[in-house]
C-alpha cells in the first residue's frame, strides 16, 4: 500500500493560474469558463499536465502557450470540449432554420425552385439527416421547393458510414419516436437505418474547408451548417474556413455555427442576425 | 419527396494556373480578386505579388482574404507588407495585420517586430507589443522586460506589462516594481503592475 506521504502530490493550480489559463483559452477558442467550472477545468488541466509529465502549472502553460505546432493546445481543446454527435443536437437551430432563415431565403422564390443547404463537417451523417427529417416534419413549405442537402467531411471513412445511415439508440435518443418510425427502418436490436429515399437524396462528398481549390465547386448555397468545427482550428485555418463559407454562400445566405462559436471573432465578412430561436450569421446581400 | 440530389460543378482547373491567378489579382471584380488571392495563398513564390496587392487593395473582403493568404504564405515579403500596415490610418487594416502576424511562424516574425520596439512612433511600438503579446515565442517576455526598463512612454510600458502579466517569470518582479516607481504619478500603472506581479510571482 502506498503511504499518503509517498503519493505523488496533485499539481497545484492557483486562482491566478486559473485566471491566466481562462483568459488564454478564451482568446484561442472563444470558450469562457465561469467560476463554477473551476473543478471541470482543473481536472482536465491536471490530466494534461500528467500526460505531459509537467507537474508545475507554469511549465505546462508555457508548453500550451508557446509550442510552435500547437499540438498541446489541440489536446486541451479536445479535453475541454464535448465531441459528440447525435440526431437533433442543438435543435433550436433547426427551429431557427424553418421559422426564420428559410422564410427569408425563399421570399420571392418561385414554386419548384431550389433551396441548397451544406453541412460541414457532417461526420457520420446525423446532422444532415436531422436537417432532412426536421424540414420534412416542420417546414410547412417543404413541398414548394426542391431541397438539396450536401454533406461534407474531410474524413472519407465517416462519409462511408454516413452514406449507410445506420445508427444505434444512443444517437437517436432525442428523435421523436414518430420521426424514427417515419424515416428509419429497424435493422437489428436497437439499430436503425435511414430509409433509402432520404439516404439517396443527400449527397455525401469529401471537402476540406481550408483548401480553396477543392472547395471552389461548392457554390450557391442558401444555408451552411458548420457547427463545432472552427473551434478545432488555429486562427489562420479558421479564417480560411470562414472565407470558404463566404464564397460558398449566395448573397444573403446564412451560416449556423455551434453554440460556443462566434463568427464575429473570426471574420468581419458576415453580419450577425438575431432570430428568436438562435443567433446566426449572414453574407451581406 | 421534396429532397433532391444534384451534382456539384466541376472544379475550374484552369483557375489554379499561377500566371492567370497573378493577373486576376488586378481584376476589376472583387470576387475574382478574392478567388485569386485564396488560390495563391500558401505558395511562397506568391508572397511578393500578394504583398503588393495588399498595399493597394481597399475592398474589405479582398483585404481580409489577403491577410489570411499572407498569414498562410509566410516569409519576409509577407511580414514586411503586414508590418507596413501597422502605420495605416485604417484601424481595421492595422488590427488585421496585428492579428495575422500573431499567428504566423514566430521565427519569421520575431526579429522584424522586435525592431519596431525602437520606432519613433509610440503607437507603432504599442502595435508591435500587441503582436508580441500573442506570438508563440519564448523570447517575447524578455523583449517586454526590456521595454519596461527603458521606454519613456507610459502607454507603451502599460502594453508591455500586459504581456508580462501573461508570460512573465518571477525574476521579472523587480523590473515591474521599478516600472511602477518610475511612473509613480500614474495610478493605473501601479494597479497594472500589482496585478501582473500577483500573477507571475
Amino acid at each position: 500500500m502506498i503511504q499518503p506521504a509517498m503519493r505523488r502530490a496533485e499539481p497545484v493550480i492557483s486562482e491566478e493560474d486559473f485566471a491566466r489559463f481562462r483568459e488564454f483559452f478564451y482568446r484561442k477558442t472563444g470558450i469562457m469558463f465561469a467560476d463554477n467550472k473551476r473543478y471541470f477545468v482543473d481536472k482536465r488541466l491536471r490530466e494534461r499536465m500528467a500526460a505531459c509529465n509537467l507537474p508545475a502549472f507554469r511549465d505546462y502553460f508555457n508548453l500550451a502557450r508557446f509550442q510552435a505546432n500547437g499540438a498541446e493546445l489541440q489536446h486541451l481543446v479536445n479535453a475541454m470540449t464535448v465531441n459528440e454527435t447525435y440526431f437533433y443536437r442543438e435543435e433550436y437551430q433547426f427551429r431557427c432554420l424553418v421559422e426564420s432563415i428559410l422564410p427569408e431565403v425563399t421570399r420571392g422564390r418561385r414554386h419548384g425552385e431550389t433551396v441548397r443547404i451544406w453541412t460541414i463537417p457532417c461526420s457520420t451523417g446525423e446532422e444532415a439527416y436531422s436537417i432532412a427529417f426536421y424540414l420534412l416534419d416542420h417546414w410547412p413549405r417543404v413541398d414548394d421547393f426542391s431541397i438539396e442537402i450536401i454533406a461534407s467531411d474531410i474524413d472519407t471513412q465517416v462519409l462511408e458510414q454516413a452514406k449507410r445511415g445506420v445508427y444505434g439508440e444512443r444517437a437517436l435518443q432525442y428523435l421523436p419516436k414518430a420521426t424514427i418510425a417515419r424515416y428509419m427502418n429497424r435493422v437489428g436490436e436497437g439499430v436503425f437505418q435511414v430509409v433509402p429515399e432520404i439516404r439517396n437524396s443527400i449527397m455525401f462528398v469529401q471537402a476540406n474547408l481550408s483548401d480553396a481549390l477543392s472547395t471552389s465547386r461548392f457554390r450557391g448555397f442558401d444555408v451552411v451548417f458548420c457547427r463545432n468545427l472552427l473551434i478545432y482550428f488555429d486562427d489562420i485555418s479558421r479564417r480560411e474556413a470562414a472565407e470558404t463559407i463566404f464564397e460558398a454562400l449566395d448573397p444573403g445566405g446564412f451560416v449556423c455555427l455551434g453554440h460556443s462559436e462566434s463568427m464575429s471573432r473570426v471574420s468581419s465578412l458576415f453580419s450577425v442576425r438575431k432570430f428568436p430561436a438562435a443567433i446566426v450569421y449572414q453574407k451581406p446581400e | 419527396m421534396a429532397l433532391i440530389r444534384q451534382t456539384l460543378a466541376d472544379t475550374e482547373a484552369a483557375a489554379a494556373e499561377p500566371d492567370l491567378l497573378m493577373g486576376d489579382l488586378d481584376a476589376a471584380d472583387p470576387a475574382v480578386r478574392r478567388k485569386a488571392v485564396r488560390l495563391l495563398g500558401g505558395r511562397r513564390e506568391s508572397g511578393g505579388a500578394l504583398a503588393a496587392r495588399l498595399r493597394k487593395e481597399r475592398e474589405p473582403s479582398v483585404v481580409e482574404a489577403l491577410l489570411t493568404a499572407l498569414g498562410r504564405t509566410g516569409g519576409r515579403e509577407a511580414v514586411a507588407a503586414l508590418l507596413d500596415l501597422l502605420r495605416d490610418e485604417d484601424a481595421s487594416r492595422r488590427n488585421g495585420a496585428v492579428e495575422t502576424l500573431q499567428e504566423m511562424n514566430p521565427d519569421d516574425v520575431l526579429d522584424a517586430v522586435a525592431g519596431l520596439l525602437d520606432d519613433a512612433d509610440s503607437d507603432v511600438r504599442i502595435f508591435a507589443l500587441g503582436v508580441l503579446h500573442r506570438l508563440r515565442h519564448a523570447a517575447t517576455a524578455e523583449l517586454a522586460r526590456q521595454v519596461i526598463a527603458g521606454d519613456p512612454h507610459v502607454n507603451v510600458c502599460a502594453a508591455a506589462v500586459e504581456v508580462l502579466a501573461e508570460i512573465g517569470t518571477p525574476d521579472m518582479v523587480a523590473d515591474l516594481a521599478a516600472l511602477a516607481a518610475r511612473f509613480k504619478s500614474e495610478p493605473f500603472m501601479a494597479f497594472a503592475v500589482t496585478a501582473a506581479i500577483r500573477r507571475i510571482a
